[in-house]
């Protein structure tokens, strides 16, 4: 039927060419769009006659054309387009019999076309009209063949795709480590010895010196000299993680703001924690810091901690040293080992007293990692905090990967302290 | 109307996804159905099933719309009518009165430069949308589109055709389909649509109804007007109303025609002043006194003065009464 309608418009732009009153006898575009418009208006009818057909085909196509057509002396030509359109029908009728198709009462949206060779400017017109008409095509009531085998390519298309999602691997930039193994056989605490405790944990050399001692002095000894070690838990549950939420975070990294794709990964990592069954603090911070929420279990509380971390917002400085100021109070607060990490670009104020606090942590038993994102970060700086921290630090280009970073991060601490 | 319009930022309209919204046309089609599409609409306005069909046609298709007809014939209420019965979002159109000094950002929406220094160029302040953007997923509608000045008719170009609203550098998908009104080009105040932009358009044109089409519609909207006043409309009044309507619109003096809704409030207010005065019935001078006040800023033509127009419909009022009173 769009090559019926095709025709008729073609005929109708041939004829007003030759007409003396029209200056321009309109677009291409418009043409297309009297096709289109024409075939859905025809679609939208109830019930058809021949003379209904002829009204709506000129009509149609006279509103569509009528505002890029330029005539002389405001001619009307809505009569001479009727006529043509008469004519063409006439003539298709001979040829194509339009008109038996159009009279018919069934959907004319499911009969089939008809290949057939047409004049060059014919065959551009029904092509372009036809690519621009998905709607239609698209969505049928009844499925055709040729809808449903662009569906299936779609569906395989989209696994595929989520195959390759899977065997992606995280493009960081680079990452050390500085985890030390005798840290696993490191004694927590020493303390008296009594009759359950094992005869392989007795720390000999501090025993020694007690009982010598006491010799020395001539007096007697007892149970309590013999000193024992114990070992605590190793096992990291407890994460505080830093984030830099200072007015450089406000940059757009390709359509998104670097905080967004922060936010984001910060969420994405929680949920990694919540399956871990871990307990995080947030810290954000700019010129200062502030503790969004204290060791709260990710598994339970994970609506909430999502809710805080999407309000956040970025402005002001850099004060990384609030930061981990604030992270040493709240480690007295946890009830395990502590692992801190520090995303950032690591362009701070109070260097000097950053790396002061990173070692005031690891003294107190706390792993310090750090993350650095972008290219003009201070790389240096924050290698030095993961490496008095003893942790883990990750270079990455973009903050798209933060969340992978962490992850990774978190996995191979848990991995190396159990 | 529920207007849940959140202003979005800056990133979140740069990451649109497109919306093929006359795929959403088509399927509301489908699914209401065009008789109950035609039903809903003749509730607010009669004999224009033709019309909608052409429009409905149009959208569905993607083409954008331009309704044309005379003051007051209900291009603006059959725009918002089908953008209503479609309910393509929520809200289910943007609607912008157009005027000449309407400039293009107030049609794209602009980026505060001071609040993007401050705060960022995400902040929901930094950017805030116009029409063209909100319009997305939905129905625009632009009232009076020929009232806009050229400079703004060409912000419209490249949103119409490409989808693109391009905003100091972004490009912010926002696909729409466009209903415009406007008055035909003899109208005052008004400017001619550039090629390129009408070429975009499909032009729908309403025009006077028939004379009896014309009297249901009078009596009918005036109903709805006086319907806490207790008086009965005699048909024979609407009928010298259409009558005049069609007479003044076949005289060639005549530049523009009083609109329809100058005739319902004609009907109208001569209705109120006779409950006012305590009579049952209008009296054909309260008419006559109504149709000239109603008609008078309307008519343009060939006319001196505003003494000539009073007498002028004084004779077209007197012709129709003859011609009601003789047909019957």
């Amino acid at each position: 039927m769009i090559e019926s309608l095709a025709e008729i418009a073609v005929r109708v732009y041939e004829h007003l060419k030759d007409l003396p009153e029209v200056v321009y006898p309109g677009s291409v575009r418009s043409y297309i769009a009297a096709v289109k418009d024409a075939y859905m208006r025809l679609l939208l009818e109830d019930h058809l006659s021949p003379e209904k057909i002829i009204e709506i085909v000129s009509r149609t196509i006279y509103q569509n054309i009528s505002a890029s057509i330029v005539l002389e002396n405001k001619a009307d030509v809505f009569e001479e387009i009727k006529n043509t359109v008469i004519k063409a029908l006439v003539v298709s009728s001979t040829e194509h019999k339009p008109l038996e198709n159009f009279n018919s009462k069934t959907p004319i949206l499911f009969r089939e076309q008809e290949e057939t060779e047409q004049e060059s400017s014919k065959v551009l017109v029904v092509d372009r009209s036809e690519s621009s008409l998905p709607s239609l095509k698209e969505a049928p009531l009844i499925l055709t063949q040729e809808s449903l085998t662009k569906s299936l390519e779609d569906s395989s298309f989209s696994i595929k795709r989520l195959k390759e999602k899977e065997s992606f691997q995280i493009n960081i930039v680079s990452r050390k480590t500085f985890t030390s193994i005798f840290e696993k056989a490191h004694p927590q605490y020493l303390r008296e010895y009594d009759p359950s405790a094992s005869a392989f944990d007795i720390d000999l050399t501090k025993t020694a010196i007690n009982i010598s001692r006491k010799r020395l002095f001539g007096r007697k000894f007892s149970h309590r000299d013999i000193i024992v070690k114990e070992f605590s838990s190793t096992d990291i549950k407890n994460t505080i993680l830093c984030l830099d939420v200072s007015g450089s975070m406000r940059e757009l990294e390709g359509e998104v703001p670097k905080i967004e794709l922060a936010k984001r990964a910060a969420i994405n990592y929680l949920k990694y924690l919540a399956h871990v069954r871990g307990k995080i603090s947030f810290i954000a911070f700019n010129y200062k810091a502030e503790t969004l929420f204290i060791f709260e279990d990710t598994r339970l509380k994970i609506n909430k901690i999502e809710s805080i971390i999407s309000k956040l917002w970025a402005c002001g400085g850099t004060n990384m040293y609030a930061a981990l100021l604030k992270a040493r109070s709240l480690q007295k607060l946890a009830p395990g080992r502590v692992h801190v990490i520090v995303v950032s670009d690591g362009k701070t104020v109070f260097k000097k007293k950053c790396l002061r606090e990173a070692r005031y942590l690891r003294k107190r038993g706390a792993i310090v990692s750090s993350i650095v994102v972008g290219s003009k970060s201070n790389e240096d700086f924050m290698l030095k905090i993961s490496k008095i921290g003893g942790g883990v630090f990750h270079r990455l280009k973009s903050y798209k990967k933060l969340d992978k970073a962490l992850i990774e991060t978190e996995s191979y601490l848990r991995k190396f302290y159990i | 109307m529920n207007t849940s319009l959140s202003t979005p930022t800056l990133s979140q309209l740069i990451q649109r996804k497109p919306i093929d919204v006359s795929r959403l046309v088509v399927k509301t089609l489908r699914e209401k159905g065009v008789k109950e599409i035609l039903a809903y609409v003749g509730k607010r306005l009669k004999g224009l099933d033709e019309v909608v069909l052409d429009i409905l046609s149009g959208l569905a298709v993607g083409r954008h719309i331009w309704i044309v007809g005379p003051v007051g014939c209900g291009k603006t209420t059959l725009a918002e009518t089908i953008a209503e019965v479609l309910n393509l979002d929520n809200p289910p159109y943007i609607e912008v009165a157009c005027h000449s000094h309407m400039t293009a950002t107030e049609l794209t929406g602009d980026i505060d430069i001071a609040v993007a220094l401050q705060a960022g160029l995400d902040h929901p302040l930094a950017y805030i949308p116009g029409p063209l953007v909100l319009a997305h997923g939905r129905i625009l509608i632009l009232d009076e589109i020929n009232r806009l000045s050229p400079y703004s008719q060409a912000a419209l170009l490249q949103a119409l055709q490409e989808h693109y609203v391009v905003i100091r550098g972004f490009r912010i998908r926002s696909d729409f389909l466009m209903i415009a009104t406007g008055n035909p080009s003899e109208y005052s105040g008004t400017y001619d649509l550039s090629e390129a932009l009408a070429d975009r358009m499909k032009r729908v044109e309403i025009t006077i109804p028939k004379r009896d089409l014309l009297k249901e519609i009078i009596l009918w909207k005036a109903a709805i007007f006086i319907k806490d006043i207790d008086l009965d409309i005699d048909e024979k009044i609407a009928e010298v109303l259409a009558t005049l309507a069609h007479l003044i619109n076949k005289d060639s003096k005549i530049e523009s025609e009083p609109s329809i809704r100058s005739c319902i409030y004609a009907l109208a207010t001569a209705a109120s002043k006779a409950w006012i005065k305590g009579s049952e019935e209008i009296s054909i001078e309260d008419l006559r006194k109504e149709v000239i006040q109603n008609m008078l800023p309307l008519i343009q033509g060939e006319f001196s003065s505003d003494e000539e127009k009073v007498k002028y419909l004084d004779k077209k009022f007197r012709e129709a009464l003859l011609i009601v009173s003789e047909m019957r």
